[in-house]
C-alpha cells in the first residue's frame, strides 16, 4: 500500500502484505499462465498419442495440470487464511493488530 | 433444403422445456423483494459452488464459441481455432489473482459492476463512466453473436428461405421468449437454465467425440486428412498454404498472444462479473478456477470437431448456396446422427446461446442503471427504481442486439466482437490494478485506456496483416518493434499500461490529487460470516 490519500480505515490489515504462501502461490500460478503458452516447446507432431499430434494432446493436458495448480493455490491460501482467523479469534478481545501477515 | 422436422420437434420441445424453467427461476430462493439490482441482477448473491459452476460454464462457453472455434478449425486450422485451449487453461490461474478480491469488495460496498469497483476505489465518475461505457459496447455485439448461433441450427434445420419473414420469425420468438422471462426472473432464469444446457452440451459431445472417429476410421487418419487441407493452397489466395496445423516459429506469438489476451479480457466482461459476483462466498470463485476447466476439455474436443468435419466431407452450405463456415457443426450432426439426435444437438446449441444472451443483457443493463442513470441523471434513486431500469434497459439491449443481427451482415456482428474484445482488454488496468494497489493515478489509468482504445481501434481498422476486405475482420497485426504478428489487443494493452506507469509517476510526483477511495484494506478480504462484514449498502460510510 503507498501513501497517497491514507484509506478511510484498517490501512495496516496483515492479510494485505506479501507472505511466504503468497508468494509461493503466485509462482505457482505464474506457471500455469506462462508454461501452456510457450509455444515453441509443444509445436511439433511427434511423439503422437492415440494418433493425436503432440501438439493437440500436449494442450489437452495441460487444461488438467491447470486444474491441479489452482487446486493447489486454493488449499495453500485455505490454510493460511484459517490460521489468520484462528489467530485472530485468540487475540479479537485485546486488538485487531497483528503483526506481519506471514505465518 | 427441406425441413428436417424430427430435429426440429426435438428442437423445440426443449426450448419449450427451459422457456418454463425460465419463468419457474422467479420462484427458485424466492426473496421476501425482489424489487432490488441485488435479486434482480444478481440472483440474491446466493449461489453455491456448483451453481456457480454451471452458471460460469453456461455463461464463459457461449453457444458461438460452440458454433465459432470447431468452424475456425474447420476453415483455417490451429491459430485462428485451438488458440482458445491455451485461452481457457490460462484463464484460471490468472482470474485466481483477483477474482478473490473483487468479491471481498463488492460485497462489502453493494457494488453490482465493475464500473462500481472502480467508482469506489477512485471516486471519480470519469474513469468509471469509461470502464461502463467499454463494457456496454463491448457486450452488444456479444449478445448478438449468440442470436447468429441460434439462427447458424435453425438454417441447418432447414428453416428459412427467401422470405424474410420465414427466415427471421423463429429468431423473433426465441428473442421474445428469452425476453420474457429474463425481465421477469433475472439472474435466476439463466442460472436454473444453464444446468439443462450444461448437461445437453456434455452429452452431445461425449457422444460425438467418442463415436464419430470410430465411425470415420481414427483420429489419426482425421489429423492427416486435417493436415493435408490446412496444407493446400489457400482457395482465395493460392500463394499461401490454407491454414495452419501446426504453428510455424513466426506465427507462435500471434497463438501464445491470442490465447493470453482473450484470457485477461474475458473476465472485464460484464457478464462475466456478474455471474462471479453472484456466487455466496469469496472462495466460491477461486474453487471454480479449479473446476471449471471441465468445460475447456470439452471446448478443446469439440474444437477438433472442426477436423472431424473435414474428414466427414462435411459441407456447410447455407440456404443462400454459399459455404459458411459457422454451419459445419451443426451440419456435421446433420449428416452423421439420426435426426431425433441432432435435434439434442441444437437444442444444446440454440438453448446455449440462451443463457449468455440473458446474463449479457442483465449485466449491461446493470452498468447502465448503476454507473450512467445513477451517476449521472438520478443519484437518489432507489433499490426499486433501479430495478425497474435495468429490466427495461436489459430489454434494450435485446432489441438493440437483435436489429444488430436482422439488419447488419453476419460477418459484421463477429467483426464487432473482436472489436469488442480489444476494447474490454483495455479496462483492465482501471479494474484490476485498483484491487492490489492504489498508486495508479487515476488520469493516468484514463489516459492508458484512451491510449489503448485509439491504438487498438486504428490499428484494428486499417492495419491488420493477411487483411481480408473488411474493416476490424482480423485481431492480429505486426507487433511494432517485434516483427511477429500478434493480437492487437495485448499490444495495446503494453501501451494503456505503459502510459498509466509513466503518467502515475508524473501525477504523483507532481502532487495532483488521485481521488476518494471509500474501501480499506480489509474490504479487500472480506467474506460471508467475517466478523468485520457489514451488511451491503454501506458505502456511504465516512471517508476520514
Amino acid at each position: 500500500m503507498t501513501n497517497d490519500p491514507a484509506p478511510a480505515t484498517g490501512g495496516d490489515d496483515p492479510r494485505w502484505r506479501l507472505s511466504p504462501t503468497k508468494i509461493v502461490v503466485g509462482l505457482i500460478l505464474l506457471a500455469g499462465i506462462v508454461v501452456p503458452l510457450l509455444v515453441g516447446t509443444y509445436a511439433r507432431v511427434e511423439p503422437r498419442l492415440f494418433g493425436f499430434p503432440f501438439f493437440y494432446w500436449y494442450q489437452l493436458l495441460w487444461v488438467f495440470i491447470a486444474a491441479g495448480l489452482c487446486a493447489l493455490a486454493f488449499v495453500l491460501l485455505k490454510r493460511e487464511r484459517d490460521a489468520f482467523t484462528r489467530r485472530r479469534a485468540g487475540a479479537a478481545s485485546d486488538s485487531d493488530r497483528f503483526e506481519g501477515g506471514s505465518r | 433444403m427441406s425441413i428436417d422436422w424430427v430435429a426440429l420437434t426435438v428442437l423445440i420441445v426443449l426450448f419449450a422445456l427451459v422457456t418454463v424453467m425460465g419463468f419457474q427461476a422467479a420462484r427458485w430462493r424466492r426473496a421476501d423483494d425482489m424489487a432490488s439490482l441485488h435479486e434482480w441482477g444478481l440472483g440474491g448473491k446466493s449461489f453455491g459452488t456448483w451453481t456457480t459452476w454451471f452458471l460460469l460454464g453456461g455463461d464463459l462457453y457461449t453457444a458461438y464459441t460452440f458454433i465459432a472455434v470447431p468452424a475456425a478449425m474447420w476453415a483455417t486450422g490451429a491459430v485462428s481455432g485451438f488458440f482458445s485451449v491455451p485461452y481457457t487453461i490460462v484463464l484460471y490461474p490468472v482470474i485466481f489473482y483477483f477474482l478473490g478480491r473483487m468479491w471481498s469488495v463488492a460485497h462489502r460496498h453493494g457494488y453490482v459492476t465493475t464500473a462500481d469497483i472502480v467508482q469506489g476505489r477512485y471516486g471519480t465518475r470519469s474513469l468509471s463512466l469509461a470502464v461502463a461505457v467499454t463494457g456496454i459496447l463491448a457486450t452488444m455485439p456479444y449478445i448478438a453473436l449468440q442470436l447468429v448461433g441460434i439462427q447458424a441450427v435453425l438454417e441447418v434445420v432447414g428453416l428459412g428461405g427467401s422470405s424474410a419473414l420465414a427466415r427471421d420469425l423463429p429468431l423473433l420468438i426465441a428473442f421474445a421468449v428469452l425476453a420474457a422471462y429474463t425481465y421477469s426472473s433475472g439472474l435466476r432464469a439463466p442460472a436454473m437454465i444453464a444446468f439443462v444446457k450444461d448437461i445437453l452440451i456434455y452429452i452431445v459431445i461425449i457422444v460425438a467425440v467418442v463415436y464419430l472417429p470410430t465411425k470415420l476410421g481414427g483420429w489419426h487418419s482425421i489429423f492427416d486428412a486435417a493436415q493435408t487441407k490446412m496444407a493446400a493452397p489457400s482457395a482465395a489466395n493460392p500463394k499461401v498454404p490454407t491454414g495452419v496445423f501446426i504453428p510455424a516459429a513466426a506465427q507462435q506469438w500471434a497463438y501464445a498472444s491470442l490465447a493470453l489476451g482473450s484470457a485477461l479480457a474475458l473476465f472485464m466482461y460484464p457478464h462475466s462479473v456478474t455471474a462471479a459476483l453472484s456466487s455466496r462466498t469469496r472462495s466460491t470463485g477461486r474453487r471454480n478456477a479449479a473446476i471449471l476447466p471441465a468445460y475447456s476439455l470439452l471446448l478443446g474436443l469439440l474444437a477438433l470437431l472442426g477436423y472431424v468435419a473435414i474428414k466427414a466431407g462435411t459441407k456447410p452450405i447455407g440456404l443462400d448456396g454459399k459455404i459458411n463456415p459457422q454451419l459445419v457443426i451443426p451440419q456435421l450432426f446433420e449428416d452423421q446422427f439420426p435426426s431425433w439426435f441432432a435435434g439434442v444437438a441444437f437444442g444444446a446449441i440454440a438453448i446455449g446461446a440462451l443463457v449468455p444472451a440473458a446474463i449479457m443483457s442483465i449485466a449491461a443493463a446493470n452498468l447502465f442503471t448503476r454507473n450512467i442513470y445513477k451517476a449521472y441523471f438520478k443519484p437518489q434513486a432507489t433499490d426499486a427504481q433501479e430495478a425497474k431500469v435495468s429490466k427495461i434497459v436489459s430489454l434494450l439491449t435485446k432489441v438493440g442486439a437483435l436489429i444488430f443481427v436482422l439488419t447488419l451482415d453476419k460477418q459484421n456482428a463477429l467483426n464487432f466482437q473482436l472489436l469488442g474484445g480489444l476494447w474490454i482488454l483495455q479496462t483492465l488496468p482501471a479494474i484490476v490494478f485498483g484491487l492490489f494497489t492504489r498508486w495508479f493515478h487515476r488520469w493516468a489509468l484514463l489516459a492508458g485506456w484512451a491510449a489503448g482504445m485509439i491504438y487498438g481501434t486504428v490499428v484494428a481498422y486499417g492495419g491488420c496483416t493477411a487483411c481480408s476486405t473488411r474493416p476490424f475482420a482480423n485481431s492480429l497485426a505486426l507487433v511494432p518493434g517485434f516483427g511477429d504478428a500478434g493480437y492487437i489487443g495485448i499490444t495495446a494493452l503494453t501501451l494503456n499500461v505503459l502510459v498509466a506507469v509513466v503518467l502515475s509517476a508524473v501525477l504523483r510526483a507532481a502532487k495532483v490529487s488521485n481521488g476518494t477511495d471509500i474501501t480499506s484494506q480489509s474490504d479487500y478480504f472480506a467474506d460471508l460470516g467475517d466478523p468485520e462484514v457489514e451488511p451491503v449498502l454501506s458505502d456511504a460510510r465516512p471517508t476520514h
